[in-house]
């Protein structure tokens, strides 16, 4: 994997996300920014500035916003709530899957149609049907995603885990006596977890643009100064004309971080792809 | 079994896929609370007073009955038509009426992005497998990560930043903002009000109707930043899948067969390899179709085009039910039938899965 | 290089060889190193002989008949040697088509593009047509969404327009007269098929001796249903297609109008179609030769919808159906179970000799090769270290890889405590032994062994390359 340049600078790159996001929470002054938690808003100034240095290198975006601190900070709220959708998501998918393909028959066939109907929906205007009913927060969101990603993972992880099942290691395994909960853990799961974590990987880089897009179009914590990259990019919406930058560099941070989180999930995808253990 | 009767059975399972669709839709219109849906009907200038209006509404939509009743009810108002009202700042009044007037505009976007998706996409992917890192493999490669890395919508602000406005230069500043048309061409036409026009409710078949050179090529102008923004991102993810599954094919023995056979390479990749490696291709379809579907959404709120996606947005912000359940209807159903379609196809081209 | 063409050039004399390849030398370029698969292997095909090349997995005798077809695969080079088929070298151009750059960590691989297009534009016209192919797998080596009959029709389309376009121009032409004449001689059983024959060709008309050949030679029809198929054979070509029909007949391929517009649907259909009916016409003659059951069904079917052994005969059938002059059948009953194998193996060796084809037959089953084979030669890895007819081989085997080959083979006549073994393992490729490959597990080898050995010419026809026989 360390061979491929491009994943090795995926990896760096996500590695910084991950550390801007970690030094936001505990010492953030580390990077320059001086709240990690809200945005601080200028009243005096309200009108987007374009960059200057030192004060304020990216901008300031309506009202007033230092936009370097915003971004920086709104990182680590995209980051975390992105890691969860993807890993509670994943999580029940999976449990889901392996356990309709172990159940089968009955329990199969009814779990899969709910997972289908749910497949049945785009995610974006699902996600924002359930945000919608639920509220327009964040943590909301967040759960809305999360209905909308399991399915995935449960087709996904049903089709490895059936693959397995039928391997004859699984019966040999069930023959000699081992119980059915020491077959799903000792031979399916590690088998069914590998293309997840790949699987996840990838997802990863398209939850956060997802996020960032439901927050752009209208979902906002009730915490309207709460850094998130979203809704920076929706607060400079009207201004993107005469501010540019007030879009640009929020939106560049996603890009970067989504770069980065597909090199990455591409460079494990070839890593860990049976075809290539020669 | 024959191609009719894969078609036969697939369409049957439409039927479910459509009963669990409104079934999501109804429980979430009714998770709301009944209190908020009632609101929706209350009329505070009326005589009545508010609690008897409540208890009017709740015996007219049959809030006291339990949920299996009621789901039938609202189904039956469902295929009848009365798909509730909707209260947003462009648009009142019943669901089905806005969405005649909306989902036009949203088709010819997703039409257009399509079309070209498809005419671009499919041959970069296939030359980028045939001539495996030449430089036209090497920069579609990059293009391609590129989109699907980048959030559609901030690629929508950039170019509207760059072409749309003089900030990068004026030479640049080609294509207007946002809107569907400029608003000073359609003063006193009695065939446009409210930003609709008729009879078919998209500009660019009407104005041509009408004979408005000038209108059809106004709102063309309108329509190429949105249609180059999203098929960019679709793009991406067909040129990709496109690439790996052609190099799969074109690993495949019978690719070696038909070369020992004699046939010139052209015929080889095209009439074996390219359609052969199609068929993933048509798979991993549904998924790029919620993302067209997803990206429609986002394009139109960036570029203010009066489509489907447009009249959920602002349904969710001004927390219109009506707007919210209409737009997942039909975003539904046109993920099912667009499934649908691509199935058949599949059935068509492949017919080991016939079985 | 020029194209294969029935010129003086050649035309081949009694005696000469059909293939002649000459110190062939295959390599691979691999990120663990080059890997030398072929050195310096010569074998030569007669016409109408069947060769066989033995050896275990690995050995590298698929890649040399690859080479033969041009087909080495793109990770792969042809370093040296002259590939002589019918008077013209496939060869030729080997050191502009390719570049070994040797560079500080492995070496790379280049190709000249524009050399490698003027070669496959000459392949092209060699591959299915003199030299064709059976592969292995027939599952994975026919294309799974294209029907049988379609598949084998290509090759029709492809190699033999004149053909195709031939038998319907006969059709028209044959007079009822011709017809009653036919019949009689069939109808008569004095006649022998080489009388009914000689009566067809009589006739002057090309492509009728053909279809007139594939009714009457058919055993699953009775005389009567046969004279009723020969009366069917009078068919008015209509006369807006004669003039197409006679270009591709004398041009072997289509006028550029058709081609262009064959997308059509109407066009295509008047004009391709005819073409494309009559190819499957001639594939279900193909498959009745080849012995496939139910060949209506088959026409239409995929094949996965066949069983093993039927997939074969399909694939033998592509093979056959240009009367190429060599077939090179890969490994071809492999992947069958026993009992088909028989079968196919019957059936190659009936096609042999009714079509006289040459066949290069590669195998690692030491038995079926003494079967099917005329000479056999003995490659191991990627050397050929002995080639002798069939009987000498095995009557005498020289070699000590061959003996030990002979002797792991359980012999149903008596009982014998244990199997040889040839003790050790396949050299790696890639730093292959100095001089014989096989010294590393010949009980006999010497010094003198780390020198490759000559080819030792020890009786008619059989040679070997061992050290042990030189004076």
């Amino acid at each position: 994997m360390f061979e491929d340049v491009s994943s090795a600078a995926g990896l760096i790159i996500v590695l910084g996300y991950v550390a801007i996001a970690i030094i936001d929470a505990v010492d953030p002054q580390l990077i320059g920014v001086l709240n990690a938690y809200t945005e601080v808003p200028n009243y005096t100034n309200p009108v987007p500035q374009p960059p200057s240095w030192p004060l304020h290198p990216f901008g300031t975006t309506f009202p007033g916003i230092d936009l370097y601190q915003a971004v920086m900070a709104a990182i680590r709220v995209d980051l975390w709530y992105s890691f969860l959708i993807v890993l509670v998501g994943a999580l029940i998918g999976v449990i889901i899957g392996v356990t309709a393909a172990y159940l089968s028959g009955f329990f199969d066939e009814i779990l899969m149609r709910i997972t289908d109907i749910f497949l049945s929906v785009p995610y974006l205007p699902f996600a924002i049907a359930v945000g919608f009913v639920l509220g327009r927060g964040l943590d909301e969101l967040s759960l809305a995603l999360i209905v909308v990603w399991w399915p995935l993972y449960a087709r996904y992880a049903r089709g490895q885990a059936l693959a397995v099942k039928e391997n004859p290691y699984v019966e040999a395994a069930k023959a000699s006596g081992v119980g059915g909960w020491g077959v799903i853990t000792r031979h399916i799961m590690p088998n069914v977890l590998t293309p997840v974590f790949v699987q996840v990987s990838l997802d990863l880089g398209t939850v956060v643009q997802t996020f960032a897009a439901l927050t752009f179009i209208g979902f906002a914590s009730s915490n309207p100064y709460l850094p998130e990259l979203g809704t920076l990019i929706s607060n400079g919406f009207p201004y993107a004309i005469s501010a540019p930058w007030g879009v640009l560099f929020p939106g560049i941070a996603i890009l970067i971080f989504a770069v980065g989180m597909n090199l990455l999930g591409d460079g494990l995808r070839d890593a860990l792809d049976p075809r290539n253990r020669t | 079994m024959t191609l009719r009767y894969y078609v036969i059975r697939r369409l049957l399972l439409v039927i479910p896929t459509i009963v669990g669709l409104t079934l999501i839709v109804f429980i979430l219109t009714h998770v709301g609370g009944d209190q908020r849906f009632l609101g929706e009907y209350i009329n505070i200038h009326s005589p009545i007073p508010v609690a008897t209006q409540e208890q009017q509404l709740s015996e007219k939509f049959h809030l006291n009955d339990p949920v299996i009743v009621q789901y039938f009810y609202w189904l039956g108002a469902f295929f009848q038509g009365n798909w509730g009202y909707t209260q947003t700042p462009i648009f009142s009044g019943p669901v089905l009426e806005a969405i005649s007037l909306f989902l036009p505009n949203t088709i010819v976007l997703a039409t257009f992005s399509s079309i070209l998706t498809i005419m671009i996409g499919i041959p970069l992917g296939v030359w980028s497998a045939v001539r495996k890192n030449s430089i036209v493999d090497h920069a579609s490669r990059v293009i391609s990560f590129i989109g699907y890395s980048l959030p559609v919508y901030w690629l929508g602000l950039l170019l509207i930043i760059v072409f749309a406005s003089p900030n990068v230069c004026q030479c640049l500043n080609v294509f207007p903002i946002s809107g569907a048309v400029t608003i000073n061409l359609t003063n006193n036409l009695s065939w446009f009000r409210a930003g609709i026009s008729y009879p078919t409710h998209i500009l660019l078949i009407d104005s041509l109707i009408h004979g408005r050179l000038d209108l059809f090529t106004d709102a063309t102008m309108h329509l190429v930043l949105p249609v180059i923004t999203l098929t960019y991102s679709i793009l991406a993810s067909v040129i990709r899948v496109m690439r790996s599954s052609m190099q799969d094919t074109l690993d495949q023995d019978y690719i070696r067969t038909a070369r020992a056979k004699g046939l010139p390479n052209s015929v080889v990749i095209n009439q074996h390899a390219r359609r052969n490696a199609l068929i993933p291709v048509l798979t991993l379809m549904g998924y790029t179709i919620a993302g067209l579907l997803g990206g429609v959404v986002l394009i139109e709120a960036v570029f203010n085009l009066p489509g489907i996606g447009y009249w959920t947005t602002q349904a969710l912000i001004s927390g219109d039910i009506g707007g919210i359940m209409g737009g997942t209807v039909i975003f539904g159903l046109a993920f099912i039938f667009s499934n649908l379609v691509v199935d058949i196809l599949y059935g068509y081209i492949d017919p080991r899965i016939r079985y | 290089m020029h194209l294969i063409q029935e010129t003086e050039h050649n035309r081949l004399g009694n005696g000469a060889k059909l293939l002649s390849v000459r110190s062939l030398r295959i390599s691979f370029v691999t990120r663990r190193g080059i890997v030398q698969a072929v050195d310096d292997v010569s074998f030569d095909i007669e016409p109408g002989e069947t060769l066989g090349l033995v050896g275990e997995t690995g050995c590298g005798k698929t890649q040399a008949a690859m080479a033969v077809m041009r087909l080495t695969a793109e990770t792969g080079i042809i370093e040296k040697g002259e590939i002589w088929f019918k008077g013209v070298n496939l060869a030729e151009n080997i050191s502009k088509e390719f570049k070994l750059v040797k560079k500080k960590r492995g070496s790379v691989l280049k190709r000249d593009s524009a050399e490698l297009r003027k070669l496959e534009s000459q392949m092209v016209m060699i591959r299915g047509k003199h030299i064709s192919m059976v592969f292995q797998e027939p599952m994975t080596s026919l294309n799974p969404v294209r029907t049988v009959g379609r598949q084998i029709s290509e090759v029709l389309l492809t190699h033999e327009l004149p053909r195709l376009a031939d038998r319907i121009i006969a059709r028209g032409r044959v007079t009822p007269d011709m017809i009653g004449g036919i019949e009689r001689s069939i109808a008569s059983r004095k006649s022998t098929a080489e009388q009914v024959r000689e009566l067809v060709r009589n006739f002057g008309i090309p492509g009728l001796g053909e279809q007139v050949a594939s009714i009457s030679s058919r055993r699953d029809l009775s005389d009567a249903k046969k004279l009723q198929l020969i009366k069917g054979l009078r068919q008015e070509a209509s006369r807006t297609s004669l003039p197409f029909l006679r270009y591709v007949s004398a041009n072997g391929k289509l006028p550029i109008i058709h081609r262009a517009s064959s997308r059509l649907p109407l066009v295509r259909r008047r004009f391709l179609g005819m073409l494309e009916k009559e190819a499957m016409n001639v594939s279900a003659e193909l498959l009745s030769q080849v012995g496939m059951p139910n060949i209506a069904a088959v026409l239409r079917q995929y094949p996965h919808e066949l069983s093993g052994g039927m997939r074969q005969r399909a694939m033998i059938a592509m093979a056959i159906a240009a009367n190429p002059e060599l077939i090179i059948a890969d490994e071809p009953t492999s992947a069958l179970d026993v009992t088909i194998q028989a079968q196919i193996l019957r059936l190659l060796d009936d096609l042999k000799r009714t079509l006289n084809t040459a066949v290069l037959f590669i195998s690692h089953d030491m038995g079926v090769i003494a079967e099917i084979c005329d000479r056999v030669g003995v490659i191991y890895a990627g050397n050929l270290v002995e080639m002798a007819r069939v009987e000498d081989l095995f009557s005498n085997p020289l070699h000590p890889y061959t003996k030990g080959l002979l002797s792991a083979i359980p012999p149903f006549d008596r009982k014998i405590p244990s199997l040889g073994l040839i003790p050790g393992s396949v050299p790696s490729l890639i730093n292959p032994p100095e001089g014989c490959r096989f010294r590393t597990r010949c009980p006999f080898a010497t010094e003198r062994c780390k020198q490759t050995p000559p080819s030792i010419q020890t009786k008619e026809g059989h040679f070997v390359r061992c050290w042990l026989y030189a004076e």
